[in-house]
């Protein structure tokens, strides 16, 4: 019994040490204040390297799956933009003329870490925070595969680490909260967007 | 269980067998009356019981008494961190309005709200503020924050942006507005707070005793704030209270003699229990006690 104890903690020791430390956050969808919904149907594509992405910290060597919870939240908050969402299984580029969607959207991540923090910046604030940012870029195509607009949207954070012990679960939540604030960014700003806003004349909304 | 608290900056080294946890704020929230010194059972040992007698030392007696002697010291040293109570000032930026149907609260902490505060220290406002209001104004009905989200803007918690500028256009809105009226709610008290070290106080460098010891020793201030901003949910006046608190903790810390002792003031426990109270003050319909005749 004491061999297996053993056995279970070396293994978990060797998974500690050999990377397998993986986390998944869990970003809630900002629902209130809530957008004027576009009665649109817009087609959405998620490609395998948004899907997949992972954001690995080196030195830590722990990994945070961005890319996973990301579909989910894009999916609600586009849900909330728009009456009607339908996920496409190519790139807005390759669609081919499609009648039944009035635009493509494709989300990637173009960025995201975040990095210790410094004695400076603990001496300046008067807290110890960690810097973490996480970037998205949006292309919104015309139903033909035209590229009609691309933007970014990026949030940033430095949660303060209250107790060294819950420093990964620090993490955890700030990667929620950024993914949070990026995805009401884009559900709030997205008719501020001049292109957009043209896009959407065209299509007759006002 | 050896207790450490290490602060970026002067020196801040507290260690000890205490079981007071630790010296990072939270663990001091507590409240706590008098002087607490965790390792004071271990300064007990090492009398050597006073013999009359004509004693023949035996060298082995000798090497007993010094390790007795030696342990003895050790306890003392090792004693930790003594937590000092510290005192607290409160303010309140005005009257809460009493309601016809009676008050019902949530108090919640948000990082849409207060960024700069972290989770857990935001969690124990939250607690102390809750806990102010049970012992002191038990009249106000207190609702989780799942049925506040839940009755007030429809969704589970997280999904409302509850940032200094969304409450009031939410608040305003007339589904809302609708909403807070069925539900009889009457107020949502969000939290902040943070401790603050001032290095001021007086620290040094390495202290030697040339063979013996090496050592240094430092001492800052802490400030506490922890602020519950009472908003009313259908907009009869909002009002802020703050609690305040100062004091100071200092360490001493030296080598080869492993020690490590030092003090702190309870500034967060301190304004935990203002905090608390004054809210329950500034909410308690019927501050005298519910038992009016």
């Amino acid at each position: 019994m004491r061999q297996r104890h053993l056995v279970v903690c070396i293994v978990a020791l060797g998974a500690l040490a050999g990377g397998c430390v993986w986390s998944v956050p869990q970003p809630m969808l900002v629902r209130e204040p809530r957008p004027e919904r576009i009665a649109l149907r817009i087609g959405v594509y998620y490609s395998p390297e948004f899907r997949s992405f992972t954001y690995r910290h080196h030195v830590t060597d722990t990994a945070w799956k961005l890319g996973e919870p990301s579909v989910r939240l894009f999916g609600e908050a586009l849900a909330l933009l728009f009456t009607d969402v339908v996920e496409l299984a190519r790139p807005g580029s390759n669609q081919g003329p499609r009648a039944d969607v009035a635009g493509v959207i494709e989300p990637t991540i173009v960025s995201a870490g975040f990095m210790f923090p410094t004695m400076e910046a603990a001496r300046r604030d008067q807290k110890v925070c960690f810097p973490l940012h996480l970037t998205y870029h949006f292309t919104l195509y015309s139903p033909q595969g035209e590229p009609v607009t691309a933007w970014d949207v990026s949030g940033s954070e430095c949660a303060p680490v209250g107790n060294p012990l819950r420093t990964h679960a620090t993490l955890k939540e700030s990667f929620e909260q950024v993914m949070r604030e990026d995805a009401f960014t884009f559900v709030s700003g997205f008719r501020d967007i001049p292109n957009v806003r043209r896009w959407l004349t065209e299509q007759g909304i006002d | 269980m050896t207790m450490l608290c290490l602060r970026i900056g002067s020196i801040h080294v507290l260690m000890g067998r205490a079981r007071l946890a630790a010296c990072e704020p939270t663990a001091l929230l507590s409240p706590r009356k008098g002087l607490y010194s965790p390792g004071h059972r271990a300064s007990a040992t090492g009398a050597n019981g006073g013999s009359k007698a004509a004693v023949q030392i035996k060298p082995g007696s000798l090497a007993l008494a010094f390790a007795v002697g030696l342990l003895a010291v050790f306890g003392v040293i090792l004693a930790g961190c003594v937590v000092v109570p510290a005192k607290a000032t409160v303010t309140r930026s005005g009257e809460v309005q009493p309601a016809s149907g009676g008050l019902a609260a949530t108090v919640l902490f948000s990082r849409d709200f207060s960024p700069d505060t972290p989770k857990g220290l935001g969690e124990d406002i939250v607690e102390c503020v809750m806990r102010g209001l049970r012992e002191t104004a038990p009249e106000v009905r207190l609702v989780s924050e799942e049925d506040f989200d839940r009755a007030v803007f429809g969704v589970k918690p997280g999904e409302v942006l509850l940032r200094r500028e969304t409450i009031k256009p939410l608040l305003a809105r007339p589904d809302i507005r609708q909403r807070v009226s069925e539900s009889h709610l009457t107020h949502l008290i969000l939290v902040e707070g943070a401790t603050r070290h001032d290095p001021g106080g007086s620290s040094s460098g390495p202290v030697t005793i040339p063979y013996v010891w090496v050592g240094a020793w430092g001492e800052s201030t802490r400030r506490t704030q922890f602020i519950a901003s009472i908003v009313a949910l259908e907009g009869t006046g909002d009002i802020q209270v703050q609690a305040n608190s100062q004091g100071s903790q200092g360490a001493v810390a030296g080598v080869p003699l492993p020690l490590f002792v030092g003090w702190v003031h309870a500034t967060e426990s301190a304004s935990c229990e203002a905090l608390g109270a004054e809210v329950a003050r500034a909410l308690g319909a019927n501050p005298q006690g519910a038992a009016a005749p």
